[in-house]
This record gives structure tokens, C-alpha cells and sequence, in this order.
């Protein structure tokens, strides 16, 4: 028995791939040039085209989404490629299947479904299936054939035309029928080859079509911005349904998606009563208002562990207040709970809050539960509004993280609710400031240093010192003095407390630096800043994403370096003066009567993300500042 | 129907009913564990800055064999205080595969058989766990792992997560984790327990708990306590027991082999055949001295009537012991690189795995033409010290001729004739004749200080874009070879650097078609893009920087026979680091152009364990710098520098000749081993070598 079903298994294998080499064949000069072009690239995808076809659920009243996809792989090298289909309690797959030549090989490897374990997330309910493929030569072509199922069309919120293989040409058609009012809003278009097309049919639904041609694969820089501030990819609205002579409400506007916030957030069940104890306990003794808010943010950051749950209907309901503080940790949506629910114990008026942080273009104009990310909770005190982000261990109160910074928040108010933004801070909040005294001694620069950190690097700081063992609390802040250069020896150092929010973190010392004064003859060349920050860190020209360093950059640097008796200075680097509107960069060397030099220097920029046109201003600078960084100065003995 | 169905739900229940009962018998079991260091509470002063602190682990393997099936057990259980956010953060989160059900397919070696057998194992694996937190005021907190647990699944396996709620700094974990291992192996894979950890652990016990038919051989190194033996039901169950109150603290250095330098135990389970204990160590040796008859035989003696004319039997002995090596090389490594893993026929791979096969096949050629040799084993100096032989996967046989006079090793697709691979050097071989006395040769030969080099001579300018244009020649000999060959030879290179044998009348023979043109399907093109980027990141790993490409590349010799036994090539690249244009003249940072050094740094400077290198090297350069038009050069006389002890040293001298500064130097590694008391000298030379490194020639600008 077991014989025959496996001859006619094989029969019918044989069969496809026949079939499928008919065709799909690529010719050996277009493969050549696609491996030219995609160097990296295992294949590219030659083919793809993806249905989605909007239906209707009698059962559960509500329409629904299938995704009918055909994509097909040419190889540009032999061997594996894997494929990832996600999906999760809203969505399903219902059939995928690997056809192709060879298609008997690739299935050698068994598809393998199961979690997906994200960094960062302990837990979610997200499903990945891995198709693998094997391609025995260049040139092979092999599909993938799927069918997918979305439940909810709420939870289908975005299509992106780019992958992590290049595209040569992808079509995406959505049949909508009458009864269904969907909504289509285009990210990041300009600059790819993407038509779009709107045919009515004859039954009276209508078809989108967006035809995609040559995409680049996804880039791998760490240093980009989210996905969506890059990519092509649609943003799907789904507003509302007609049917049976009844018009159903989906997500039509923010007032319909406030609605659906807040009734997930209405299913927390919270007991305050459960945390008066801790709260009267924080406030004893306190009673400025402000302190009492500081004293319960503040317990909050320290006292509760980052720990993401994305779970169904986890992923949107806050956990109970109460429980939280009996764990002892949560996620944003329990954090700002917690919060909210201790403030209002303590006689305070909080909100919870929704937002996107700046991972996400998004913001409320669209209604989709894809412009936000992440909760807080929003004090009003003294008719101002304070917000407060416990997942940020080491904030002070009334300051914000880089990543909440201007974004748009949807606050909770009974009935309606209120949109506003972020306060922006300037880029002076960030400042990180190092100051050096130097002598000359031999061949080494000896002195003393201090750095101060403000706003985010400081933040960072305090989380990295505090998160670590505490047995090495001393030796990384050495390492961030010394940058584990075995020329740099450090003693006395000292440092404020890694535990103190707010005003700025400091370390002190006393410096020696080697081989940074080299004598010839009579003259002594002095390399005089040790940390050349920025150095090389130009942008790739062609990339695709923009530069994104993760904050508002400013950075200060001054040395002083005394003149040995008896020497004169020969040579000053030029002094640098670059000003862009988004980013600037500022060097000066200077004599003074005593015989100093003074050396000071200034990189900011406006933004944290430096815009793909600002690219080859950007990297001019850098080069200027690294031709600076290599020029020294060069002292002299005085004639007698 | 209904019959089977009720059977069904019967049965699931009574596997209900059993977990639920197992699992409080190892509740049970591991709570009851009656060590006092278990109810210790407070943390010695000394050890109050660190991290976490382990007031007690409890370790305990135990190994069954019922219905064919072996059953692997352990069990831990610690507590650990937590004294920082650190320590909370790291322990407050579990994983652990859970479940999982494989079929795998084992073969084991059969004395009785005489053979390898295979068969089908199923693999099983099932996790048990126990939370408790104990509150800095003594209150304990019972977790329980089935309601704070969440579960990843994949088509196989089963994985399970948990976060420890209400976890906090200043808190006792208390946990045991118990895994449940099945198969169907014979023998168990080796273990290891060592007694450093990232933290100090105040009180350790380590049990080995073995059942009927069971036996273990093990080897305590370094200071770890020796195993007390106790009886059990009679003597249907042995216990072994060591503790430990030390703390050793793990490290990460450079040059240290852990297992020579810490408490360790290492272990191994087998089914009790038959004999007594000494029979058993010595099966695994026995079956080594079989001797095979090689498939490869036919290949050697085609080979050689082409290539001499002449029989095997005609042959020179030395003459006919090399050509059965690099026969053997070939048959055994060679075709293995040349073929990529998918197309390796399956038996040529399985052949690879068989340890001794090697030695076994050509000993029997060596019987066959009435060549002397012996046999000795010897384990790898980084497993064990040299008096004792490992466990039988990591043993090494090597055969020892007496004339020609040399060691047969064949470690690696370019291993040449009559040389071992570094890691036997220097080892106790322990003879292996169809006596069982236990007797030992002489120590295998450590390769000389002038056998494993590196020379490089470089010529350097100055471009005007201020970079270095460098044009680089390198050979490079002894054991150093294999990485830089790894790196820069191609499969096309090892094609034809390998002894010519007819691949397409033995992949027919063997009925393998893929074999037929593997030689063709090596593609120049591709094989010398991807050899490009190798030495690409080689260079860039050497200078520490990025280079923009490979200017040339040119392999002169890859290294691989007796007659050009060093690995000779050319590149060429620019550098763009090195060089600073100061006002009118360059800096040109000429020490840095012998590649990164080893950086000992402060805290470094003192050390407790022995060092341990693979073997005596040396390493040196030449640099030939063109001095630009229209510039004098000052710092020469800062590039001499002299440091020579008995651990090794570096000695460096500059000078000018004509338009051209001429840089020499050499670092050298005396040894392949040192005391650590003679770290300091070391130190000295590597000191020497990094700050040579640092010094800067000046080109200054001539007056016109």
C-alpha cells in the first residue's frame, strides 16, 4: 500500500514540474545580471502577484480578507532559501505549498510552523511558518502558493511591496466588493515604480491594482529608521460595511477607533484598593504635589520589569493594575495602568494614553490600530499635562524619551478625547561634554578630565551602569573614559550616582595618555583629541533609508593643552565652520597669553535622523572633520 | 470501537496520572534535599559587591537503562541571591526546551559483532521545575511554574518561557530544573561539570547516580574533589558523590585552556558489558587495532604504477609511505573540500566520522608491505593533561614508523607528510599492542620555533590621495598554514594541488555521477570572487580597518606538498588609517603596518593560570618604505627596539637606504607553554611589540 501512494506521489511531482518548467524559465544572461546587481542576494523574486479579496462572514457579521498569493524565486545561487509567513489569532493559513522544478528536493525539508520569538518580547501570539527551498542551480525558478485568511479586517492594517529579496515585479489586487468602504493610503511611493489602477466591474465591485517593478531588498543597516518611514507599502482602511440594509461601523474615523480603545481598555478590571498600601507608604511624609507624582513615577521605573506579553487581545489590554504590582513587572499597557491606576489612588487625575513612537510615520489622522505602539499615562497637574513613560527606567519627571518626542498621543477623556503631541526638547538637552587639561610629558599628555552626560546618552548611561553587575559598575564608566585604548591610564576616577535622575551624569579623573606627543628634532607633533567622535561615519550614498542616530546629537569637547617652557607653536589645524540646517559642526584651535592652546568643538545636529538629501552635505562634513581629526599641531623649541 | 476509544482515554489518563505523580515525587525530592547550605541565608562580607551569589547548587546526573532504552536525568537545584538589578534581570526569566520527540538514527560500535550497527532512536526530552522566592524577611513565596508559563511551540518541539513575578533585588531564588533525557544510545555524550562559575558559589554538590548495568569512567583534573562511592539497594545502585566549598570564579582569557586549568570533572555512562572496569577502556582502544582493508588501496597502486612504474612492492619505503598518505589525503579530506556538503555522498561522510578508520586502513597497507609501526593514541593537549587519555570521540590515533622514521597524522585536507597537527604535539602517546599493559612513549615532538612562520615583506608608498599603497609578499610555514590556507586557497587550488587520480572512473565505480565532473564544476570566476573577499576581511582583521578592495591577488604555492611545503602568496591594497598630513608634512604610522598586536591591558597584567598556546611561532616583517620626493624622514632611530627572554621576544630595527627606510622585526613565541609565573615575561615582549606599533615616521617637507 505504502508503495503505490509514494509512485503516485512521485508521478504527480514529476507532473509540476514539468508543468512548471514550462513556464517560468529565466535565461543565463538575465540571471548574470541580476547576480550583478544583487550581489548578496540567494534570489530574487521574479513573480509575485497577491489577491486580496474582501468577503463576507454570515456567521460573525463581519466581512473578512483572503490573500490569494503566487510568488515565484529565480536563484541566483544554488543551495537553501527560506520564506516566512507570519501569521497569528487573527489570521490563518490555509494552504501553502512549494511547486517548481525540484520542488521534490525542496520538499526533502519539511515546513516547520510554530512561536515566533522576537527580541524583546517574552511572549506573542505572532505564528511563523518557514517554507524552505533548495535550488539545485543558478537560474532555477521555484513558488510559493498561499492562501491566507484575515478574521478581522481591523487587524489587516498594511501590504509592503518591498522584501527581504529583491523584487523584479509584484502586483497586488484588491477586489472590493460594493458593500465594503476601504480606504487606501500610499507610504513612500516617490522614487519606485509603482502604478496604481482602479477598475469598476461589472457586478459592481472594484478592483485596485498597484503593479510593482525592480524593488531593492530590504536594507540591514542598524542605523535606519523604522520600515515605514522607507518603504513602499499601503496603509488599509477599512471603514465601514453595508450589508442587509445596515451600515457597520469598522474604523471609520479616530472617533470610531477611541471607541475601540477604550472598549478593550474598559475590560481591565482594577482594584485600587489593592495598592493603597504601597501608595500611602511612597507618600509618607511627602507633600508637594510634584514630589508625590516623582515619588510614585520614579518607584514605578525602578521597581517594574520590562517584560512584553503580545497575546490576542493582550497585545491592547493593559493588565490589571493590581496585578502588575503583585508580579512586579509588565509591559507599556500594564505600566501605564499601574501608573494611572497609583496616581489616581494618590488623588491625582491620570489617563492612559496611546501613541506612536518615532519607529512609526503614522499618526492620528489615519484610523488604524497601526498608528500606535506603545501607551503611557497622562497626569494633569496644575492644568498642565505631564507624560509619564515607566518603560523608561532612568527619565525624569517631565522629561521625555528621544522616541516619544513630538509624536502625536491620543489621551483617554471619558466620551471623547483629546489629540495632542509630545513637547519637543532642544537638541542642548542632550548634551554630552568632555573637558581635558593636558601637559606634555615625554612622549604622553597628562592631565585631568571630566564628562558630563545630559538627556538620552545619559538615560542610556544610567541604564547600562545600573543594569549591569554592580561588581562593574567601576570598570564601565573606566570604559567609557578610556574606550578600552590601552595607550589611555586613568586614576582617581570618580562619578556621580548612577542612581540620580535628572541634572547630569559626571565622572572625573586623572588622564594619561601615551603615545599621543611624538618628538622629531626640535618639533613635537600632538595628536589632541583622544575620541574623534564621528569619525568615518559617513552614509552609504545609494542606501535607501536615512541616517537615523537615535537623537538629537550634541556633542562638546574642549581641551586646553599648556605650551611646554621653552616651545612655540609652529602649526594650528584649520578651524572648521560647517552649518547645515540639519546639523552643524564647529572646530576652533586657539593661542591664549599664557601659553595655551585651546581647542574646542561642537557636532550637533537638528534632528535625530539625518534626511537621505542631506547625504552628501552630511558626509562632506565628515570628511572635513576627519581630515581635521588627522592634522595635529606641532609645537617648536624656541631659538635661543 | 467504543472499546478502543475508553482504552485510549484510559491510557492518557494513567499518563496523566503518572507525570502528575512523577512530578511530586521530584518535588518531593529536590525540595527534601537535606544539605544544610540550603537554609544558609546570609552572604559572607567578601562577597557582597557581587552580582548574585549562589548559596548552594545541588547536581545530580543519573542514568538508567530499561527496555533499550537509556534514560538521562538531571537534576539542579540552586539558590541564588540576587544582590543587583543585574542578577533580578538575568534570573527572572526561564526558557527551557520542555518536550520534544525526535527520530534519530545511531550507530554504535559492537565488540561482539565486530561491526558498527545502526538503528532507530527516539529521542525524548521532558522538563520538571520548582520555584520558590525567599523574601529578605524570610517569607517564602511558592511559585507555581504551570500558571506563570507560557508555551512556544514549533512541529517538533515544545518550549516553555516563565517570569518569575514579584521578583526583587535582595531576594533568594530557590529553583530546581529536572531534565528527562531518552534514547537509544549505549553510551552517553561526555560531560562536563566545573565547579567556576560566572558567580561564587558557597556550597557545591555533585552526584552521579548510576543503575544496574551501568557504568561510568570519569576524570577528575585540577583540583576537583575525588568521588566517594556508596552503595545503594544492595549494589543495584552506585552513587558517587564530591563537594565542593571553594569559590573559583570563571574567566575569559587570552591563551587559556579551561579544562587544563580548573576544576573540572569530565564524564561518560556506558551500558556495563561485560569484563571488568579496565576491559571496558580498553574496547574502545581494541577496536582501534583492527586493521582495514582501504577502498582506497587500488587508487595507490594505479598511482604508483603510473607515476614510478613500479609495484607497490618495488616501491622505497619512504616512497611508499608517503604516497599511501596523500592517497589517504585525498580519499579522505580531499574530495570532502572539493565537494560542497550536499553533494558529499553520504558513505564518504559517515566514512570521516569512523575516528580511527584512517589509521586502521593504513596500517593494514603498512602489514601488507611488512613496513613496522606502532599504534598510540594520545588525546588533544586542550581536553586533557598528558597523562590521561580522553574519552573515545576526542582521542586521536596516530602511527608511529620506524623507518622511514615518522608520524603518520592526517588532521586536515593539507596536512603534509610526517607532520602532526599542533594540538598532539607534545603529548604522552600511550602504546596500543594486542598486550594490555599499560605503556607509554616518549612525548610526540613539538614543532620548532622555526617551523611555524610567518614572513612578509611589504613594499610601501605614499599615494596622493595620503594613502599607503601596499605591495605585499608572504610565505608562511608550519601549523600557522591551515587558516591562512583556509583563507586564501580555492577549491580549484586544492584540484590541482591534489594528486591526480582518474575522479571520473571512480565516481562510476562508486556509482556516484556527481563525483564525475567536480572538477569542471569548480567555477574559476566565483571561486577567486569569494577568495577575494576572504583575504578582504584577512587584511582588514590584520590592520584593523576597512579596506576599499584587494588591489591583486597571486597565489604563488598554496603549501601543500613535501617539495614546496610553504604557503607563498602576493596582495596588494591600500591602506587609508596610518597616514596624517600635519600642516605640510605626513605622519605616517609605520608601526602599525606589522598588523594589530596583543593589547595587555592593566587589569591583565597579572595571572593566575598557566598560558597555553597552540605552538613556538614567529612572526616577520619587512617593510620597505618608499621616502617620497621632495621630503626628509625623521623617527627612524624610535623603530629599534630589543626584548628577548626565555618565554620568546621582539626585536625590531629601522635604517635607511637610498630613497627607501628599510623596517625589520620579529616576534617570536619561544614555546607552546608557560607558567604562569612567567607571564611577566611575556609581557615584557608583547609590551615591546604593541608599542612598536605606535611609533610614527615623519616625512617633513624639504626646502626647496
Amino acid at each position: 500500500m505504502f508503495k503505490h501512494t509514494s509512485r503516485l506521489f512521485l508521478f504527480i511531482a514529476f507532473f509540476a514540474s514539468f508543468q512548471e518548467s514550462g513556464a517560468q524559465t529565466a535565461d543565463k544572461a538575465q540571471v548574470q545580471q541580476y547576480q550583478k546587481q544583487y550581489p548578496k542576494a540567494k534570489a530574487v523574486i521574479l513573480k509575485s502577484e497577491i489577491i486580496y479579496r474582501v468577503k463576507f462572514n454570515k456567521k460573525k457579521k463581519l466581512p473578512y480578507v483572503i490573500e490569494d498569493s503566487k510568488e515565484t524565486y529565480l536563484a541566483l545561487k544554488r543551495g537553501g532559501l527560506s520564506r516566512y509567513v507570519f501569521y497569528d489569532e487573527h489570521s490563518e493559513i490555509k494552504k501553502g505549498k512549494r511547486v517548481g522544478k525540484d520542488a521534490v528536493i525542496t520538499k526533502r525539508t519539511k515546513v516547520v510552523c510554530g512561536n515566533y520569538n522576537a527580541d524583546g518580547i517574552f511572549y506573542s501570539d505572532a505564528q511563523v511558518c518557514q517554507y524552505p527551498f533548495r535550488f539545485i542551480k543558478e537560474g532555477d525558478t521555484q513558488s510559493l502558493n498561499l492562501m491566507k485568511y484575515y478574521h478581522d479586517p481591523r487587524y489587516f492594517t498594511q501590504v509592503f511591496f518591498t522584501d527581504q529579496l529583491p523584487v523584479i515585479e509584484k502586483k497586488i489586487v484588491f477586489e472590493v466588493p460594493q458593500w465594503m468602504t476601504v480606504d487606501f493610503k500610499a507610504y513612500n511611493f516617490k522614487g519606485f515604480d509603482i502604478q496604481q489602477k482602479k477598475i469598476t466591474q461589472s457586478n459592481g465591485s472594484t478592483h485596485y491594482i498597484f503593479t510593482a517593478k525592480r524593488l531593492s531588498p530590504i536594507e540591514t543597516y542598524d542605523d535606519v529608521p523604522g520600515q515605514t518611514y522607507t518603504y513602499p507599502h499601503l496603509l488599509i482602511l477599512f471603514k465601514d460595511f453595508k450589508k442587509n440594509n445596515q451600515t457597520t461601523t469598522l474604523l471609520g474615523s479616530v472617533d470610531d477607533l477611541y471607541l475601540w480603545y477604550r472598549a478593550v481598555a474598559d475590560k481591565v478590571e482594577n482594584h485600587p484598593e489593592k495598592l493603597k498600601s504601597i501608595v500611602n507608604d511612597l507618600l509618607k511624609g511627602v507633600d508637594n504635589p510634584e514630589q508625590k507624582v516623582k515619588a510614585i513615577f520614579y518607584w514605578v521605573q525602578d521597581n517594574i520589569r520590562y517584560i512584553a506579553f503580545e497575546d490576542g487581545i493582550a497585545a491592547f489590554k493593559p493588565e490589571d493594575a493590581q496585578k502588575v504590582y503583585a508580579k512586579k513587572y509588565g509591559d507599556c499597557k500594564g505600566m501605564a495602568n499601574l501608573m494611572k491606576s497609583m496616581l489616581k489612588v494618590a488623588g491625582f487625575d491620570a489617563r492612559l494614553t496611546w501613541i506612536g513612537t518615532n519607529h512609526l510615520v503614522y499618526d492620528y489622522s489615519t484610523p488604524s490600530i497601526a498608528v500606535a505602539n506603545h501607551m503611557i499615562c497622562t497626569l494633569l497637574l496644575n492644568g498642565k499635562k505631564y507624560y509619564l513613560d515607566a518603560t523608561e527606567k532612568y527619565i525624569p519627571f517631565g522629561k521625555y524619551a528621544e522616541r516619544i518626542q513630538g509624536r502625536p498621543i491620543l489621551i483617554e477623556n471619558g466620551e471623547k478625547y483629546w489629540l495632542e503631541k509630545i513637547p519637543v526638547a532642544q537638541k542642548e538637552a542632550n548634551q554630552v561634554l568632555k573637558t581635558h587639561f593636558f601637559e606634555i610629558q615625554g612622549e604622553s599628555l597628562v592631565g585631568q578630565g571630566k564628562h558630563t552626560y545630559r538627556g538620552e546618552q545619559q538615560k542610556e548611561i544610567l541604564y547600562y551602569l545600573n543594569f549591569s553587575s554592580q561588581k562593574k559598575t567601576s570598570e564601565l564608566v573606566q570604559l567609557l573614559v578610556d574606550n578600552n585604548n590601552k595607550n589611555c591610564h586613568l586614576d582617581s576616577l570618580r562619578f556621580s550616582n548612577p542612581n540620580q535622575r535628572g541634572g547630569s551624569f559626571t565622572i572625573d579623573y586623572q588622564i594619561k595618555l601615551d603615545n599621543k606627543a611624538a618628538s622629531f628634532d626640535n618639533d613635537i607633533y600632538v595628536d589632541l583629541d583622544f575620541y574623534k567622535e564621528f569619525k568615518g561615519f559617513k552614509a552609504e550614498k545609494d542606501r535607501l533609508s536615512n541616517l537615523n542616530l537615535r537623537e538629537k546629537v550634541y556633542r562638546q569637547s574642549k581641551v586646553v593643552l599648556q605650551i611646554p617652557a621653552g616651545y612655540q607653536v609652529k602649526h594650528l589645524p584649520k578651524n572648521l565652520n560647517i552649518t547645515n540646517p540639519s546639523f552643524s559642526i564647529q572646530v576652533s584651535f586657539t593661542t591664549t597669553k599664557n601659553s595655551q592652546i585651546i581647542y574646542n568643538k561642537t557636532i550637533a545636529t537638528t534632528n535625530p535622523v539625518i534626511q537621505k538629501a542631506d547625504f552628501v552635505a552630511w558626509n562632506e562634513a565628515i570628511d572635513a572633520l576627519g581630515k581635521m581629526y588627522n592634522d595635529q599641531v606641532i609645537l617648536t623649541k624656541l631659538k635661543k | 470501537m467504543r472499546q478502543i476509544i475508553s482504552g485510549t482515554i484510559l491510557l492518557m489518563l494513567s499518563l496523566q496520572l503518572t507525570f502528575g505523580q512523577k512530578h511530586e515525587q521530584i518535588q518531593e525530592k529536590m525540595w527534601g534535599i537535606s544539605n544544610p547550605a540550603f537554609a544558609i541565608t546570609e552572604v559572607p562580607e567578601k562577597w557582597k559587591k557581587e552580582s548574585a551569589v549562589i548559596m548552594a547548587r545541588h547536581i545530580e546526573y543519573e542514568f538508567k537503562f530499561r527496555a533499550n532504552t537509556f534514560h538521562d536525568y538531571t537534576y539542579l537545584r540552586q539558590r541564588i541571591k540576587l544582590q543587583d538589578k543585574n542578577a533580578v534581570q538575568k534570573f527572572s526569566e526561564l526558557s527551557f526546551l520542555s518536550y520534544s520527540r525526535e527520530k534519530v538514527y545511531n550507530s554504535y560500535f559492537s565488540y561482539d559483532a565486530g561491526r558498527s550497527i545502526r538503528f532507530a532512536v527516539i529521542f525524548s526530552n521532558k522538563t520538571y521545575l520548582g520555584i520558590r522566592i525567599i523574601k529578605p524577611s524570610g517569607k517564602i513565596i511558592e511559585v507555581d511554574p504551570q500558571k506563570e508559563v507560557v508555551k512556544l511551540k514549533t512541529n517538533k518541539k515544545g518550549y516553555e518561557k516563565i517570569a518569575i513575578p514579584n521578583l526583587e533585588v535582595g531576594d533568594i531564588l530557590d529553583y530546581y530544573q529536572c531534565d528527562f533525557i531518552t534514547n537509544g544510545q549505549q553510551l552517553s555524550e561526555v560531560k562536563e561539570h566545573f565547579f567556576a562559575d560566572e558567580y561564587p558559589v558557597l556550597n557545591q554538590t555533585f552526584k552521579v547516580r548510576l543503575h544496574r548495568e551501568m557504568f561510568l569512567r570519569y576524570m577528575c583534573m585540577n583540583g576537583f574533589p575525588a568521588l566517594k562511592l556508596t552503595n545503594i539497594r544492595g549494589k543495584s545502585i552506585e552513587e558517587y558523590t564530591a563537594y565542593y566549598t571553594k569559590q573559583v570564579l570563571k574567566k575569559n582569557l587570552q591563551w587559556f585552556y579551561p579544562r587544563r586549568s580548573l576544576p573540572v570533572i569530565r564524564f561518560q555512562i556506558s551500558r556495563y558489558t561485560r569484563g571488568s572496569q579496565n576491559n571496558y577502556s580498553q574496547q574502545n582502544l581494541r577496536e582501534s587495532l583492527f586493521t582495514q582493508k582501504p577502498k582506497w588501496l587500488r587508487f595507490l597502486k594505479k598511482r604508483c604504477k603510473q607515476k614510478y612504474r613500479k609495484g607497490l612492492k618495488k616501491l622505497s619505503k619512504e616512497t611508499l609511505v608517503k604516497e599511501m598518505f596523500y592517497v589517504a589525503r585525498w580519499w579522505y579530506r580531499e574530495l570532502g573540500i572539493l565537494l560542497s556538503s550536499d553533494q558529499e555522498p553520504g558513505y564518504l561522510h559517515k566514512k570521516r566520522l569512523q575516528v580511527y578508520a584512517v589509521a586502521q586502513e593504513m596500517a593494514y597497507v603498512l602489514d601488507k608491505y611488512n613496513i613496522k609501526y606502532q599504534f598510540v593514541v594520545v588525546s588533544p593537549r586542550h581536553i586533557s593533561p598528558v597523562e590521561q587519555l580522553g574519552f573515545y570521540f576526542e582521542r586521536v590515533i596516530l602511527l608511529k614508523v620506524e623507518n622511514p622514521a615518522c608520524w603518520l597524522h592526517l588532521s586536515s585536507g593539507h596536512s603534509l607528510f610526517k607532520t602532526i597537527a599542533p594540538t598532539v604535539q607534545g603529548v604522552k602517546p600511550r602504546l596500543l599492542a594486542p598486550k594490555w599493559e599499560v605503556k607509554y612513549l616518549t612525548n610526540t615532538p613539538i614543532s620548532p620555533l622555526s617551523f611555524n612562520k610567518v614572513n612578509s615583506v611589504q613594499q610601501v608608498t605614499l599615494s596622493k590621495q595620503n594613502t599607503l599603497n601596499i605591495t605585499r609578499s608572504q610565505q608562511i610555514s608550519g601549523a600557522i598554514k591551515l587558516g591562512y590556507q583556509q583563507a586564501v586557497l580555492t577549491k580549484l587550488d586544492i584540484a590541482q594541488s591534489a594528486i591526480k587520480i582518474d575522479i571520473a572512473r571512480f565516481a562510476l565505480a562508486l556509482k556516484h555521477p556527481e563525483l564525475l565532473s567536480s572538477r569542471k564544476k569548480i567555477k574559476k570566476e566565483r571561486s577567486t570572487q569569494e577568495r577575494l573577499a576572504r583575504v578582504k576581511t584577512m587584511i582588514e582583521d590584520e590592520y584593523d580597518q576597512k579596506i576599499e578592495k584587494v588591489e591583486s591577488f597571486e597565489l604563488v604555492q598554496p603549501g601543500r606538498t613535501e617539495e614546496h611545503p610553504n604557503l607563498i602568496f602576493k596582495d596588494a591594497f591600500t591602506l587609508n588609517g596610518f597616514v596624517k598630513k600635519v600642516g605640510p608634512n605626513y605622519i605616517i604610522e609605520a608601526g602599525k603596518l606589522i598588523g594589530g598586536q596583543v593589547e595587555i591591558k592593566e587589569n591583565q597584567r597579572k595571572r593566575k593560570y598557566d598560558i597555553y598556546m597552540d605552538y613556538p611561532r614567529s612572526f616577520e616583517h619587512t617593510i620597505n618604505f618608499q621616502i617620497p620626493g621632495g621630503y626628509e624622514v625623521k623617527g627612524i632611530d624610535k623603530f629599534n627596539f630589543k626584548v628577548e627572554n626565555e618565554t620568546g621576544g621582539f626585536i625590531s630595527s629601522a635604517t635607511k637606504e637610498g630613497n627607501k627606510i628599510i623596517i625589520k622585526s620579529r616576534k617570536f613565541y619561544k614555546h607552546n607553554f608557560e607558567k604562569a609565573e612567567d607571564w611577566g615575561k611575556m609581557v615584557e615582549f608583547l609590551d615591546a611589540a604593541y608599542q612598536f606599533t605606535q611609533q610614527k615616521l615623519l616625512l617633513r617637507k624639504t626646502l626647496d
